[in-house]
């Protein structure tokens, strides 16, 4: 509020100066007679400049906040899957009961950040994003890396199976790299 | 209600599907500590299964301890007497559901 006085007063006394400087004389009595509309309209620009000047940056500003934190979630979110990523290629192209403790502690961490993703959506819908296909695409995912026979002693996984947890993770990472694209535009 | 925390009562670290394929097997779980818990369970009474605390679950040992429970005594009867419990990943809760409900089929979603 102080701006809007301090920005009144500079006007008021601006106004006063220059009315005293052009005419360079004493103020005749027609200086005084004003209407009312000539002294609201300039006052009423000035409280809306200062409300444009004041509050909508303050707001965008926030606005682009939220936008970097849920962008910030998104990026750990993609890691999270990257993680997921590396260790199923790497299980399916040498499956080993080292790997399976991992692979099943990276799932838990991508289903984590992809709750604390939709808790952010329902907060600030994130554009391009929902909750529901998260969640189903993690399932997947899951389905494919640890049914059976995950674990089990053969390890014998089909070819095609390979390639559809492949093609499901390209499609989940390009689906959220997408939403985190559009939270800037 | 009666509670069984598999983190507590059986492992931290939840195996695969069958006794072959290694330690805590969603098998060993449901023939050792899920059934029992189950078939003592009185008229109206609830099982709380509490997920929480373990290093993750693959998706055969869920299918295997609760769909293999609905495919012994009938998804219905399961799905009404079991409850879950799972703060750090809740969509465990659905996705085992979607097992018991689906336990005749096999179908995974």
């Amino acid at each position: 509020m102080k701006y809007f006085f301090v920005a009144l007063f500079s006007f008021v006394v601006g106004i006063v100066f220059f009315r005293f400087a052009l005419i360079a004389a004493p103020l005749s009595n027609a200086f005084w007679d004003v209407n009312a509309g000539q002294l609201i309209q300039p006052v009423v620009t000035l409280f809306v400049g200062c409300v444009f000047a004041y509050f909508v940056p303050d707001l965008v500003g926030k606005v682009k906040r939220r936008r970097e934190i849920q962008s910030d979630e998104i990026n750990h979110l993609l890691i999270a899957l990257d993680e997921v990523v590396q260790l199923g290629t790497d299980y399916f192209s040498s499956p080993s009961k080292k790997l399976e403790g991992p692979i099943l502690a990276s799932l838990k961490d991508l289903a984590k950040k992809i709750d604390f993703v939709k808790e952010l959506h329902a907060l600030d819908p994130i554009p391009c994003l929902s909750g529901k296909d998260m969640d189903l695409a993690h399932l997947e995912i899951k389905i494919l890396l640890t049914d059976s026979p995950f674990g089990s002693t053969t390890r014998d996984f089909s070819a095609n199976r390979v390639s559809d947890f492949s093609n499901k993770c390209a499609e989940f990472r390009r689906n959220i790299a997408k939403s985190r694209y559009m939270l800037f535009i | 209600m009666k509670k069984i925390s598999i983190k507590d009562d059986f492992s931290s670290t939840p195996g695969a599907r069958y006794y072959t394929d290694g330690e805590f097997s969603g098998q060993e779980f449901r023939d050792e500590k899920l059934e029992p818990k189950f078939l003592g369970l009185s008229d109206g009474e609830k099982l709380l299964v509490d997920l929480d605390g373990t290093s993750g679950y693959a998706t055969s040992f869920l299918e295997e301890a609760f769909g293999g429970l609905a495919r012994k005594h009938g998804s219905k009867i399961v799905l009404s007497a079991l409850n879950f419990l799972s703060n750090e990943d809740p969509s465990l809760i659905q996705e085992i559901e979607s097992y018991i409900r689906n336990c005749k089929t096999g179908k995974k979603l």
